[in-house]
């Protein structure tokens, strides 16, 4: 039924657009799953540092950002699928397949920073918030002067 | 915790050269700085005298707790962007003891040493603050 589709899409117009489209999504697509599922592998330590060793909160945070994360991107690449020129041989197809997938590693790229940004912030919160390893010896009563 | 003041010995060189230390790390809250001779300043903490004779250098808590001691070196560490994760490191009972001489090693030796310090593991690293200038470690 799906290659059914696409044969006839393809062929209908017969045009280089039409297969740029479709490699542009698959490729976009895989991308997208494969950054999100390497975040969600290897950030979960960052995340369990980042909220002071709470692994249920941690686990959970990291979760719910894979899925905005697929949200955001997978809408960010339907979206723009049909800006740009559009192609009609396989040079401009190239160039224009280059083109669109370069723009969705771009905003992959700057959310993935935007998120470091963000845990560093929670991290710095969190330590302001650490009580005192030591507790006090006595008390001094202060008198503003 | 929202400010820390430090109390210091202007007339003992290891508490000025703290000072000096201190007042260059980025902290994560204000620091106050009074010297034990400024006697106008002190007499706003009634009750400070007593812990004067602990050592020179205390730290006071902005609701009044005081920490002498070794305590006063790792409440220090704890108000410093950099070296908080020392202070609990320091704050355990193997190294309350070397708590002064790894203050002085931190804020002689520089950024650099302290990231290879971090690195040793507890034994280790009490063996280099108890025996200064050894370099070797025991197995």
């Amino acid at each position: 039924m799906k290659p059914m589709l696409i044969a006839t899409i393809a062929g209908e117009a017969g045009s280089a657009a039409v297969w740029t489209y479709i490699a542009y999504l698959f490729v976009s697509v895989s991308l997208t799953v494969w950054v999100a599922r390497t975040l969600h592998k290897n950030g979960r330590i960052f995340l369990v540092d980042s909220l002071l060793g709470n692994e249920p909160l941690a686990d959970s945070v990291n979760h719910l950002l894979v899925v905005g994360f697929y949200l955001i991107n997978i809408g960010f690449v339907t979206l723009a699928l049909k800006y740009g020129d559009k192609a009609t041989d396989a040079q401009t197809a190239l160039e224009i397949l280059s083109t669109k997938v370069g723009l969705v590693l771009v905003v992959l790229g700057i959310m993935h920073f935007f998120n470091l940004f963000i845990f560093s912030k929670m991290r710095r919160r969190a330590t302001l918030h650490r009580p005192p390893p030591i507790l006090p010896e006595g008390p001094v009563k202060m008198t503003r002067g | 915790m929202k400010k820390l003041y430090v109390f210091y010995d202007a007339q003992d060189d290891f508490a000025l050269r703290s000072y000096a230390w201190l007042v260059a790390q980025p902290p994560l809250w204000p620091l106050e700085f009074i010297p034990f001779q400024a006697s106008e300043r002190m007499a706003r903490f009634q009750g400070i005298d007593d812990f004067r004779r602990r050592g020179p250098l205390l730290g006071v808590g902005d609701e009044g707790g005081v920490y002498a001691g070794p305590n006063a070196f790792i409440i220090c560490l704890y108000a410093l962007k950099d070296y908080q994760e020392w202070s609990y490191r320091l704050s355990a009972p193997m190294f309350l003891p070397l708590a002064r001489r790894a203050f002085e090693l931190l804020s002689t030796q520089g950024r650099k040493f302290s990231r290879q310090m971090e690195r040793l593991d507890d034994p280790k690293l009490a063996w280099l603050l108890e025996y200064p200038g050894s370099s070797s470690a025991p197995g």
